[in-house]
């Protein structure tokens, strides 16, 4: 009997989304019993509602009956593709940690049996509600992948040249020099303006090598969803705090869908900076804001000839931003840590000017010529910048400002923040010399 | 005042002596009342949860009270044709299922009901040209996989199989400038993966490429005034993040920078005096996870009614020993 009325609430869920494909926002109603002859789902303005009670049975028929087939010790019963499609939908809707209803997506995509973009579709719904659901995000980078290696290897059969980009076993897009606007401006090209400009923007090399014959479909899929993937993670960032799922995943999609290109992790940084000063409390957002300094500094000197940016700017920048908020919002440790990630980023571009003028005025290589000629660019007044930013002279500074906070704060817990830092500066530079 | 710091108050009725009787109860009967729903609703990962439990009773003393023939007989019908062992029947082999059947057989001294030999190959077969390892052929890669790949083999003494050399290169690329790991190179660190990194590292023999003062510090700032610890930064203290932080500390040597009274007070305050078993925080549901982790984590701070654990294994003592492994970087094989 309770299989029926599983059964029913199952067929319930598939008309509710023939009906409405646009669902975008699902929950449970804590309605333990039957109402009377009231369906227990619920559908608003593209937010549907299950009552709890109906949660179970729905759960029940629709997992017993997908691991019934998939168990294969037992004499499978046949199901058609389509009912796969919305059993393992509803049990992940339900239960979105259990992988191996994901597995059996996975199979009926590579069968041809169901479109990759519908299981994006399903992803986002289902972080609606569990917006922390690691299996989700792990389904979702195994979705981008197998986009990414379908252009890849359209494009390696045309073009044969992967140069130096191996990376994960495979080549890596090289987004670089590319017109991809981030920011607002994104969001136009994320929902469809141009989709076709940031396709043939994944198929370009640094060097301009543009790969023929992508396969269309997923180049399109790939150029509508990587930006939009970018939302998907402030979303879900934005209903769980410190949602370590939803950065690291973004991290992976900057990385391995964007090949870590300098427009976007320059887009990123100003993106995130409104959102961490919301969250100060977030140590996965100021975390992964110390992923994108970490990657641009990777990059200087182009990121001088091609933004006209020097890397210092940007370093200083976020030590004045951290250095702002660790003052106006006391007592948070997530930006006291994130202050010393910068500080230490600061010692460590000013040890390599150092060591740069000891060696005399030479050019060691191309990336120092380059933070070399923005820092004199850009410091308007010809005062040495070697001098006002020896590793000495910082560490002092910095040191000045801590004990200050320290000695001033009314927040017992912020001097004890302080405090430590301190204790910090002093381990990790130690007494150091002028050079 | 400013912003408190996050962190909970211990009730003042909260349990002050350890319920060990209780606890045993409770997991014995766990397994018990499958409630249909509950039951199937946890299927995905009930092999770790009777890896949990069963541990949690090793801990105890009191492994007798399982049926050792009905345990051996499920985790053998996980094993798949590829060797892979899934979390329970009909579900696909995974490398968190893997570990935890290894561990539970290891427990009866019976991994020769797997095969061996498959399983090996299957674990084998997902290192990646890196040194990472993915969880199962789908390819995520975590640092969480490399720690159950080197920790299931090396309780199978078969190390051999794997690129030892390439798996701690791809764990140390997941060092991030405050010392501890993340799940990915360039990731937050997370006392969960630090917990997985540095037990690579300890099997491995290659801890003193730690920087033992840089996570150590990062590791006891961990703790907050209620005593417990988080995993992150401004998270509130768990029982389960206690027991990553602890036994990394343990496994690196800096046990002592941690409060110890305090944090037993706090793991003591999340026992369910009544139902038996721990909870994440005081007050809260019990389960058998928090249950292992929090009787892991009084054994090493020194709890003599509770069998010494090994902080890298999560196991007894005395059953690492008898395989003869080492979890320290003064050992032979380092
Ligand atoms: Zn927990």
């Amino acid at each position: 009997m309770e299989d029926a009325r599983g059964r029913r609430l199952f067929a319930d869920l598939n008309h509710a989304f023939r009906k409405d494909p646009l669902i975008d926002e699902y929950d449970f109603l804590p309605v333990t019993e039957p109402q009377n002859n009231a369906s227990p789902l619920l559908l608003v303005e593209h937010k549907l509602g299950l009552e709890l009670w109906s949660v179970r049975l729905l759960f029940r028929y629709a997992y017993n009956r997908l691991m019934n087939w998939r168990d294969r010790n037992q004499a499978s019963v046949f199901i058609d593709p389509q009912e796969l499609i919305h059993l393992s939908r509803a049990v992940l809707m339900v239960n979105p940690d259990c992988y191996t209803a994901w597995n059996i997506r996975k199979e009926l995509i590579e069968n041809g049996d169901l479109p990759l973009a519908d299981d994006l579709k399903l992803g986002q719904l289902i972080l609606s509600k569990f917006p922390k659901s690691a299996e989700t995000f792990i389904h979702r980078r195994w979705l981008f992948q197998r986009l990414v290696n379908q252009c890849l290897s359209s494009s390696n059969d045309s073009t044969a040249s992967a140069d130096g980009h191996q990376e994960n076993g495979g080549a890596l897009l090289c987004m670089d020099g590319i017109d991809i606007a981030l920011g607002p401006e994104a969001n136009a090209l994320a929902n469809g303006i141009r989709p076709e400009a940031a396709a043939a923007a994944v198929a370009l090399g640094e060097g301009g090598r543009a790969c023929a014959a992508l396969p269309l479909e997923s180049s399109r899929l790939l150029a509508e969803n990587l930006h939009h993937e970018l939302t998907v993670c402030d979303r879900a960032a934005d209903s769980y705090a410190s949602n370590y799922y939803a950065w690291t995943h973004r991290a992976w999609v900057v990385r391995y869908c964007f090949n870590c290109s300098l427009q976007v992790l320059l887009g990123e940084l100003e993106r995130t900076q409104t959102w961490t000063m919301k969250h100060v409390s977030d140590h996965s957002g100021f975390h992964y804001r110390q992923f994108l300094l970490s990657n641009l500094t990777k990059h200087a000197a182009r990121l001088h000839r091609q933004y006209a940016k020097s890397l210092s700017g940007l370093v200083d920048a976020e030590h004045d931003f951290i250095c702002d908020l660790v003052q106006s919002f006391p007592s948070h440790e997530a930006l006291w840590y994130h202050r010393k990630f910068v500080f230490h980023l600061m010692m460590k571009s000013a040890k390599t000017y150092s060591s740069e003028a000891a060696a005399t005025d030479r050019v060691i290589n191309g990336e120092l010529q380059a933070l070399h000629d923005a820092v004199s660019k850009n410091d308007g007044q010809k005062r040495s910048r070697l001098e006002s930013h020896s590793p000495h002279v910082l560490r002092q500074r910095e040191m000045d400002a801590v004990q200050k906070t320290a000695s001033q704060a009314k927040e017992p817990f912020q001097k004890t923040l302080a405090r430590k830092y301190v204790e910090w500066l002093e381990k990790m530079f130690p007494s150091l010399k002028e050079t | 005042m400013g912003t408190p710091v996050k962190d909970i108050t211990l009730p003042d009725n909260a349990p002050k002596t350890l319920l060990l009787q209780k606890h045993a109860d409770y997991i014995a009967a766990y397994g018990n009342k499958k409630d249909d729903y509950e039951y199937i609703m946890t299927e995905y990962l009930r092999m770790n949860g009777m890896y949990w439990g069963l541990t949690a009773l090793s801990l105890a003393g009191q492994l007798d009270r399982m049926d050792k023939k009905e345990v051996i007989s499920f985790a053998k019908s996980c094993q798949t044709e590829g060797g892979g062992v899934a979390c329970s029947v009909g579900h696909d082999p995974h490398m968190l299922s893997t570990l935890s059947a290894v561990q539970i057989l290891t427990l009866y001294d019976a991994v020769d009901n797997l095969n061996v030999e498959t399983l090996v190959s299957w674990v084998a077969g997902l290192q990646q040209d890196d040194g990472s390892f993915s969880g199962d052929k789908w390819g995520e890669v975590d640092t969480r996989f490399s720690f159950c790949a080197v920790a299931c083999l090396s309780l199978l003494g078969r190390l051999d199989a794997i690129n030892v050399d390439k798996a701690v290169d791809f764990v140390l690329s997941c060092m991030n400038f405050d010392g501890g790991f993340g799940c990915r190179p360039g990731s937050e660190s997370h006392s969960g993966q630090i917990y997985c990194c540095v037990g690579l590292l300890a099997i491995t023999g290659y801890l003193h490429k730690i920087n033992t003062d840089q996570l150590g510090w990062w590791l006891c700032e961990r703790q907050l005034p209620s005593g417990g610890l988080n995993g992150r930064p401004e998270k509130l203290p768990d029982v389960c993040y206690s027991w990553w932080v602890l036994a990394s500390m343990a496994a690196i040597g800096r046990l002592h920078w941690i409060d110890k009274d305090k944090l037993r007070a706090f793991m003591l305050a999340c026992q369910d005096e009544e139902t038996g078993g721990f909870a994440d925080r005081p007050g809260d549901m019990v389960d058998p996870f928090h249950t292992l982790f929090g009787l892991a984590g009084l054994s090493l701070l020194g709890d003599e009614s509770v069998q010494p654990v090994n902080p890298v294994y999560c196991m007894p003592e005395n059953i690492i020993r008898r395989l003869n492994l080492s979890t320290t970087d003064d050992a032979e094989n380092s």
